[in-house]
């Protein structure tokens, strides 16, 4: 048995060396398949686009919800029977007045 | 612009806008090439339309990270291969390879490897071929490629550099395990050929 790395070079030159056919005809719907891909993909993009769009305005407007509850529920207001108050005060001012 | 008339850069423009004729007029011009780089590196469960497209969805979708500084086809072909070796890496089940699944082509180029130190015969060149095809197959894909590219399609260090991306270093050290690795693979061979 001759050595195995020179049987190594000698079947890889060998293996370059071999005829090889002419390539084997490129399919024409190959053409038509790759392009509708390519629209399919920016038909796609541009959904995804518009999606990312509406989910970023939904978060935005939710976020707008928030800060107005906060806000309306944070600020102080008089209690309900303050008007009773203002009044028995405005009484009292007026008998108190000499 | 090329000798055949097709301006790249102005296709590419088209392209970059969207237009579907500039697109069918791109995959038309780089159909070729990058069918041939497909079928070198195909691994065996995959179609060559599938694998084409993939590249061309890959190079579309990359389109704007283009910049222009290199030819076209140096970056197709690069996306190509890198394209195959993640389909090779896919691939995870390598068939163990045993002297009874050779043809009687691929037998007699062993017994001729085994019995002489000439040359090939040029009738025994497409055995050569089959049976290097099926050595590999045992390989891992980079080290698939780097045979493929440096021992059957003859390419430079520099080509497969531009090619795959390797610094020089790295396709060295690779072509050198994957001959060692080869060579273990048909030394196994040629032990079970019968003298």
């Amino acid at each position: 048995m001759k050595n195995p790395p020179e049987a190594l070079d000698r079947l890889l030159q060998a293996a370059a060396r071999a005829p090889q056919g002419p390539p084997p005809p490129v399919p024409p719907a190959l053409v038509a398949r790759c392009v509708s891909a390519w629209r399919s993909a920016g038909e796609l993009e541009e959904t995804l686009l518009l999606i990312r769009w509406l989910r970023r305005s939904m978060a935005g407007a939710g976020a707008l919800v928030l800060l107005s509850a906060a806000w309306y529920f944070g600020t102080p207001r008089p209690a309900a029977n303050a008007e009773f108050y203002f009044e028995d005060s405005a009484v009292q001012i007026a008998f108190s007045q000499p | 612009m090329d000798e055949t008339g097709f301006d790249m850069a102005a296709c590419l423009e088209r392209v970059r806008l969207r237009d579907e004729d500039a697109a069918r007029e791109l995959v038309a011009q780089l159909l070729p090439l990058v069918t041939k780089l497909v079928r070198s590196h195909l691994p065996r469960r995959t179609s060559v339309e599938d694998l084409t497209q993939t590249v061309f969805m890959k190079l579309f979708a990359n389109l704007d990270q283009f910049s222009g500084r290199v030819p076209l086809e140096h970056w197709v072909s690069r996306i190509a291969v890198n394209s195959c070796i993640k389909a090779l890496r896919a691939e995870k089940i390598r068939p163990e390879l045993r002297h009874a699944d050779l043809s009687e082509e691929e037998v007699l180029v062993l017994e001729n490897l085994a019995a002489t130190a000439e040359e090939i015969r040029p009738d025994q060149e497409l055995g050569a071929r089959e049976l290097v095809t099926k050595l590999l197959a045992q390989l891992n894909p980079a080290d698939r490629l780097v045979i493929q590219l440096m021992n059957l399609e003859g390419r430079s260090l520099q080509e497969v550099r531009e090619l795959t991306g390797w610094n020089l270093p790295v396709i060295k050290v690779r072509a050198f395990r994957a001959r060692n690795k080869l060579r273990q693979h048909l030394r196994q061979l040629m032990k079970e050929t019968p003298r």
